[in-house]
């Protein structure tokens, strides 16, 4: 009974202590992130951040400067930029943990290690959500914002569902989560084929936006007032959706058996599971949307956080939720690093990818190793 | 309590029942065993009961009550399962996966109270694997395995247990581990169904024994009535012989034993 005790209060330790650095590392990284750029890049001069603090001084106390505010702001070319990072960087924080947020409940509902919302389709549609609005509206897809929302959440929903008819057509009654990764990738082909052809044949114009979505999200381009507004909603709809989650933290863990031990324990499995693709079809189509392709995270970091924190979704919640947004802001702090002439600022997908590739390895290798599952 | 299941039809289609008319009763104290060969609706007629397929026809109640309409929750505060092969697909602490048990209580929103920890603890203790707690569910033997999940089922707090093949994958000592703790439920008040492939098992419990023979029939009685070897033939299509001894207190038990020759013989017993 002691020795069970001791076990526990160490695994409770070393939860804490793998917590406590993830927030460490998410603060290091948020202070890099702000504080890196200005000093090594000519573009983003110190004094930048001064103004800035300033105006926001001016603001809170009613300062003179106050009303002399857009004044101010018109003789500083580098005032919106850093506004704009500062909000990008909250951005990236939300949709990095949004983003292993919903690994975690898509692996937890679908009883599997590899389910994940880029592997059932959710990321292809999307995508394919993206090149309808880049097609109906070319480059006035950045003021879209209620478009943006529904065409791709109703893209993403809609290969969803797709995949979950297909895997259902291939394996009849045997609903096995295998059919299902099977269908997601023969669907995720032939969205390929889709959207190859579109890029092949649509104006110069046009593909060079599509590309900027893709690739960068929507964090790029956007005006103060507009990305300011778009902030707030996203914040408030992803509270939205995580919230529930948050609350039924115990009765998911009961989502991780057989449905029909689920439903013998007192939990409907359909009901539950219905919500959280909803939910979590949500989340992913804004953090892609506003981040670009990094879906990648979705089943990188559940597999690592689960090694580190164990299988509970409470912890889980929390955990990745912190890793997702550490790794994310290191790849942007990454990708802001990095300017290449004639193109910008390296995109922050293939960053991810680059850094979540190895992770993802190590994690397995040492799960092989160490004899059990993540 | 009593579970009665009357006249009840079950299969996966409606127009192709896999049984009909299939009528038990278990008690508070008893333990009901469902025999059969492979693939004659065991299982089907166990997932009846649970409510986890419809049923075509007749009714299955609980103290008189219809469960047709009970929701989930009071279904669980009924009737524990016990799932026959058990590995979830992450490493779930044993004491999370008997904390469970107590969904049912605490619903969708709330947490496990300070109560619900200690009945989750108690029940690690009654089936001794208090000291598994903190282990990877994932990595504790079989027999573990199936003790923590019927720890899971009294964390429930059911008036029956449901348990799917209890001792199938488990050793000889495991088995007979598994077995003692399920007599020893049934001693405490519990009703017990469970479904089984060796019928030495309802001779050890002292059960009643639902036997469903190659055509589909049921035979429902106390073990010493139903199992005999005329009806291990119409079961399951080998002669066995149902051998009688006394232990060191002399108590009175049976056994079955398998003829050698029975394929051989099929048809002229």
């Amino acid at each position: 009974m002691r020795t069970g005790r001791r076990a526990a209060a160490g695994g409770r330790v070393t939860v804490a202590l793998a917590g406590a650095l993830l927030i460490a590392g998410l603060c290091f990284a948020l202070c890099v992130r702000t504080g890196a750029p200005e000093l090594i890049s000519p573009r983003y001069p110190i004094h930048n951040l001064g103004l800035w603090a300033k105006l926001g001084f001016a603001r809170v106390f009613k300062l003179p400067l106050y009303t002399q505010r857009q004044t101010l702001i018109a003789s500083s070319a580098y005032y919106f930029e850093t506004v704009a990072r500062a909000r990008n960087l909250a951005v990236t924080v939300l949709c990095g943990g949004g983003i292993a947020l919903c690994g975690v409940i898509f692996q937890t509902i679908f009883k599997n290690p590899a389910a994940s919302p880029t592997m059932l389709g959710v990321s292809n549609g999307i995508e394919l959500g993206m090149l309808i609005l880049v097609l109906k509206y070319s480059a006035d897809v950045f003021s879209k914002t209620t478009e943006r929302y529904l065409l791709c959440f109703g893209m993403a929903l809609a290969m969803l569902a797709l995949v979950m008819f297909l895997g259902k057509l291939v394996g009849g009654n045997r609903r096995s989560v295998t059919d299902m990764l099977l269908s997601g990738s023969i669907l995720s082909q032939i969205s390929g084929v889709v959207m190859m052809y579109f890029r092949f044949n649509m104006a110069q114009e046009d593909l060079q936006t599509l590309q900027t979505l893709t690739l960068y999200g929507f964090t790029v381009n956007t005006t103060y007032s507009f990305a300011g507004v778009s902030l707030v909603i996203l914040v408030m709809l992803l509270f939205l959706c995580v919230m529930p989650f948050i609350l039924m933290r115990f009765s998911f863990d009961a989502m991780s058996f057989a449905d029909e031990e689920t439903a013998l324990l007192g939990i409907n499995p359909g009901v539950v599971r219905a919500l959280a693709l909803f939910a979590v079809t949500f989340i992913m189509t804004a953090a892609i949307l506003y981040c670009g392709s990094v879906g990648i995270l979705s089943l990188v970091i559940p597999h690592a956080c689960r090694a580190v924190f164990g299988a509970r979704f409470k912890t889980m919640l929390a955990g990745s939720a912190l890793l997702g947004a550490l790794l994310l802001v290191i790849c942007r702090v990454i990708s802001s690093l990095i300017y290449i002439d004639g193109i910008g600022f390296l995109p922050i997908g293939p960053i991810v990818g680059l850094v979540s590739a190895p992770l993802l390895v190590a994690v397995l290798v040492k799960r092989r190793s160490a004899g059990y599952e993540t | 309590m009593r579970l009665e299941v009357r006249n009840v039809s079950c299969g996966y289609e409606r127009g192709r029942p896999v049984l009909e008319n299939v009528s038990l009763a278990v008690s508070s104290g008893e333990i009901c065993c469902i025999l059969g060969p492979n693939g004659v609706g065991k299982t089907t007629l166990f997932k009846s009961i649970l409510r986890l397929l419809p049923i075509f026809g007749g009714e299955i109640r609980v103290d008189g009550e219809n469960i047709a309409k009970w929701p989930a929750a009071r279904m669980a505060a009924t009737a524990a399962y016990v799932a026959q092969v058990h590995v979830p697909p992450f490493p779930y602490r044993a004491r999370d996966v008997v904390m469970l048990g107590r969904v049912h209580s605490t619903g969708y929103f709330k947490q496990p109270t300070r109560e619900d920890n200690e009945i989750a603890d108690r029940a690690m203790r009654e089936m001794g694997v208090f000291h598994l707690a903190a282990r990877p569910y994932t990595e504790i033997s079989g027999g573990e395995r199936q003790l923590v999940m019927l720890a899971r089922a009294l964390a429930q707090e059911p008036k029956m247990l449901v348990l799917d093949e209890p001792t199938a994958n488990l050793d000889y000592g495991n088995q007979v581990r598994v077995l003692d703790k399920i007599c020893a439920l049934r001693e405490r008040g519990y009703a017990v169904i469970m479904t089984t492939h060796s019928p030495d098992q309802a001779f050890i419990c002292k059960a009643r024994v639902a036997l469903i023979t190659r055509e589909r029939n049921v035979i429902y009685g106390g073990a010493d009535e139903v199992i005999t070897e005329r009806n291990l033939y119409d079961a399951y299509g080998v002669r066995a012989r149902v051998v009688r001894f006394s232990d060191e207190k002399g108590n009175v038990t049976r056994a079955c034993v398998p003829l050698r020759d029975s394929a051989e013989s099929e048809g002229k017993i």
